[in-house]
């Protein structure tokens, strides 16, 4: 873990979970696995706080633990779902949009529970829900949800009696991972679902749980926790983008074409398959929204897989028009590669990023044979070229024709790696993200005081419903017009940098995705 | 009369030896070294000699050259010998290796290699046969402070000045820029045409927005932008630049006689501008130098100051 990402989870951790959990899990970052007296040792804290922090972190999905020879139980930090912390806010716009207020309420309580019953999950979103049949609605929700995969189901418990183990061992079987308990709609008591069902179920059925239900005598489906399934909105993210961009270059007919492809084969394909299965073109007509003529349909697909990026990929001419696969792989790299180029136009001008591209099509280039190709004139490519250099956008290469490497006598070539680059630039984002989290916080920390104000201001505003005009401009006045001034800009000088940091985000999953997708292959 | 008959002796030594020195050459048409015409015209003192050859060279009849083993006297073919007048031998020689180079233009470094002179002497002459307007020098595109030589009336080589983008030796970078900015806006132009009309199937689309490299020449013609005449290579040049701008794409396809053409379509971007590229860190100059608590902090980011201003 680089140390970049280090100082983004400390961050984090801060900002969300408080101090002490933050610093034992940075000390767990920097030194792996380690034992639970060790780690209250080294980072000065009571054993007690460690304990409840680890807790915390496990209960999270954010720490994990195993056994070393025997005796010793070891901990260490998930820092993949650490900065997944990161897309929260997105996840949960995104499932409103999807599903609606009462599924972006259960996913709310998801995330901040870490992992939670159904029933914990429903009896809190309906008390947040002004709604009376509320809990109809939110049941449907959740099990909209677990249906999409959104919401994955915790492994159990194993319960074995012949030996203590130190820690749990938990099983999990495949098929359960999305099995709903049955619950009955009796005013919020639930009867106990049947766990132990010898039958596996294939994945691919999503129906609701059919085996019978033994009743017990126990009210609440213990033991069945879910929580948020993270890769499956990563999946998302990743079609939507692809989405996006295929409706930008080619139009609107080609966006929805891949569109529907990604979603016949959204439950279908794991999570981090180089490409999709094969779908005929007359399914993909069959599920459009607008019917296009089949002619019209299959034309475009042909011009899909013609272009040279390899989104959309022909996979055989078998079947009623040809198979088509979308090709996860080479869409994470055209996108990486356009946020890459993005990166430099901004910061190095158009000029050098012809430079840029020149050098990513010809692979290696002297330094004439650029000035000659990008038609710039030879003092200013010499410019842009070195300037990039230094900052290791672009890298050389020595080629000596004498053994004593003079100057005057080698070749030296030019040429750009795109894996490292994304590397650098998504450590470059990460460090972004932690310089506008700094400042935020400075900007709270100088505007305490008035801050402090503002809300003594309201508290007092609130205890005096029916307080009469005067009264009322009376506590208006406790606060000067400069004061206002600098309440309102340190209001909007937040509200930007929480901005920037959300927009920063979709930067950091499209890198994060495409060095992914390189290390699956 | 005794006293003429002497002084008519003294001339017609040399005169002889002279005819024999040439006569010899002659026979020898790659050349005699000095040592084996010393050897021949063993008669004559060393003083006569010299005075015969130096007089023979003045009148061009001979040349000088340097060999391995020594100097090396070469009779002079009458066409060289005619074509300068007034010149001394150096400069015959230097003339010479101008004349081999062609139109390429020879440099002054190589000059001297060739003929083993001194620079200042070089130079001298250099200056000497321009004067006469003999040669001129060239300034060339390769290397911008070098000057190459060459015979007058040549017209230099293509590579020299490079061709169409380049007058009087300066790149015309507006030139390129403008018309850079011609094409890209013809073949967008071409696109939307396609785009709007919308009783044609995706392919036809596709196919009437791809143009030629001919029809972007035309095009660039009857604009009249250009004071030279461009060829389709130099479209072409201009066209590959726009595809490293990523505003075109280029596909090849097979024409009727068997060739493959090159076929040119307006490209729109795969994603706008990345949002990494709007926060004021992607722009900072000293990015690697900030840390919280440092001189040089988010804290007290300038860049961060001004992009919160508005």
């Amino acid at each position: 873990m680089s140390s970049r990402e280090c100082l983004l989870a400390y961050e984090l951790l801060q900002e969300h979970y408080g101090k002490i959990v933050a610093d034992v899990a940075s000390f767990l970052l920097q030194n792996g696995w380690q034992p639970l007296r060790y780690i209250a040792l080294k980072a000065n804290l009571k054993l007690d706080q460690v304990r409840k922090a680890l807790c915390l972190l496990i209960q999270h999905k954010l720490a994990k633990f195993h056994i070393r020879k025997r005796k010793i139980v070891e901990y260490a930090i998930d820092t993949e779902n650490v900065l997944s912390i990161l897309f929260h806010p997105k996840f949960i716009y995104t499932v409103k949009l999807l599903y609606g207020d009462a599924a972006e309420l259960i996913v709310e309580e998801a995330l901040q529970h870490g992992i939670i019953l159904m029933s914990t999950a429903i009896k809190s979103v309906a008390d947040r829900l002004p709604d009376e049949n509320g809990s109809g609605k939110i049941e449907k929700a959740f099990k909209d949800l677990v249906q999409t995969h959104f919401l994955q189901r915790e492994p159990e418990i194993e319960k074995n009696e012949e030996e203590e183990n130190i820690v749990p061992i938990f099983t999990q079987n495949e098929a359960d991972l999305y099995r709903l308990p049955t619950l009955s709609d009796e005013s919020l008591k639930r009867k106990r679902s049947d766990d132990g069902s010898d039958e596996p179920k294939a994945k691919r059925l999503k129906s609701e749980n059919g085996t019978p239900s033994t009743p017990t005598d126990t009210v609440e489906d213990d033991g069945v926790y879910w929580s948020v399934n993270i890769s499956r909105f990563r999946q998302y993210f990743r079609d939507q983008s692809i989405v996006a961009s295929v409706t930008q270059r080619f139009g609107t007919p080609c966006g929805e074409i891949v569109r529907a492809m990604l979603r016949i084969s959204e439950v279908t394909t794991p999570a981090n398959a180089q490409s999709t299965q094969p779908i005929s073109s007359a399914e993909i007509a069959r599920s459009l929204p607008q019917k296009l003529p089949m002619e019209h349909v299959e034309q475009h697909l042909k011009l899909l897989s013609n272009d040279e990026d390899q989104i959309v990929q022909l996979f055989d001419d078998s079947g009623s028009g040809g198979l088509y696969v979308v090709n996860l792989k080479n869409s994470a790299l055209a996108l990486s590669t356009a946020t890459v180029l993005s990166y430099v136009q901004q910061r190095y001008g158009s000029k050098a990023c012809r430079i840029f591209r020149l050098l990513m099509l010809k692979k290696h280039l002297e330094q004439k044979q650029v000035e000659e190709f990008a038609m710039i004139p030879p003092k200013e490519a010499k410019g842009y070229l070195y300037h990039m250099l230094a900052e290791n956008m672009v890298i050389m290469q020595e080629v000596p024709r004498t053994p004593d490497h003079a100057p005057a006598r080698t070749f030296y070539l030019y040429s750009v790696n795109i894996q490292r680059l994304s590397r650098i630039l998504l450590v470059k984002c990460y460090k972004t993200c932690t310089n506008l989290m700094t400042r935020r916080n400075h900007l709270i920390k100088t505007n305490k005081r008035i801050l402090d104000k503002e809300e003594r201001i309201t508290a007092i505003k609130a205890t005096l419903p029916d307080a009469d005009e005067a009264q009322l401009e009376e506590i208006e006045e406790m606060m000067t017009s400069s004061e206002r001034t600098s309440l309102t800009k340190h209001q909007h000088c937040c509200n930007k940098l929480h901005t920037a940091q959300n927009q920063l985000l979709n930067t950091i999953f499209v890198l994060d995705s495409y060095l992914n997708a390189l290390s699956s292959a | 009369m005794q006293t003429d008959v002497e002084v008519k002796q003294e001339p017609t030594i040399p005169l002889t030896l002279e005819t024999e020195i040439l006569a010899l050459c002659n026979d020898n048409p790659k050349g005699v070294s000095d040592k084996s015409l010393e050897t021949a015209v063993a008669g004559y003192d060393v003083k006569q000699r010299v005075t015969a050859i130096n007089r023979l060279l003045t009148m061009g009849k001979l040349e000088l050259l340097r060999g391995s083993s020594g100097l090396i006297y070469r009779i002079k073919t009458p066409s060289a010998v005619g074509s300068i007048s007034g010149v001394d031998n150096q400069e015959k020689l230097v003339y010479q290796i101008i004349e081999s180079a062609g139109n390429k233009g020879i440099w002054t470094r190589e000059i001297r290699y060739k003929c083993n002179l001194m620079l200042t002497e070089v130079n001298k002459i250099l200056k000497n046969l321009e004067s006469k307007k003999i040669i001129k020098a060239v300034k060339s595109v390769a290397a911008a402070k070098r000057k190459v030589y060459m015979l007058f009336n040549l017209q230099p080589d293509r590579s020299v000045t490079g061709g169409a983008w380049y007058s009087d030796q300066d790149f015309e970078s507006e030139f390129v820029e403008v018309l850079n900015q011609q094409c890209f806006k013809f073949l967008q132009q071409k696109c939307e045409n396609a785009d709007k009309d919308t009783t044609l199937s995706p392919t036809a689309t596709n196919a009437s927005s791809f143009a030629s490299s001919e029809e972007v020449l035309e095009f660039i013609s009857k604009l009249g932008i250009s004071k030279v005449t461009l060829s389709p290579e130099d479209i072409e040049t201009i066209l590959n630049t726009l595809i490293y701008d990523g505003k075109v794409q280029q596909t090849v396809v097979p024409v009727a006689n068997g060739e493959s053409k090159k076929l040119f379509k307006a490209l729109k971007p795969l994603i706008e501008t990345t949002d990494f590229a709007r926060t004021p860190c992607s722009l900072c100059p000293v990015f690697n130098e900030c840390r919280p608590g440092g001189e040089i902090s988010p804290e007290n980011c300038l860049y961060m100051d001004e992009w919160m201003e508005y």
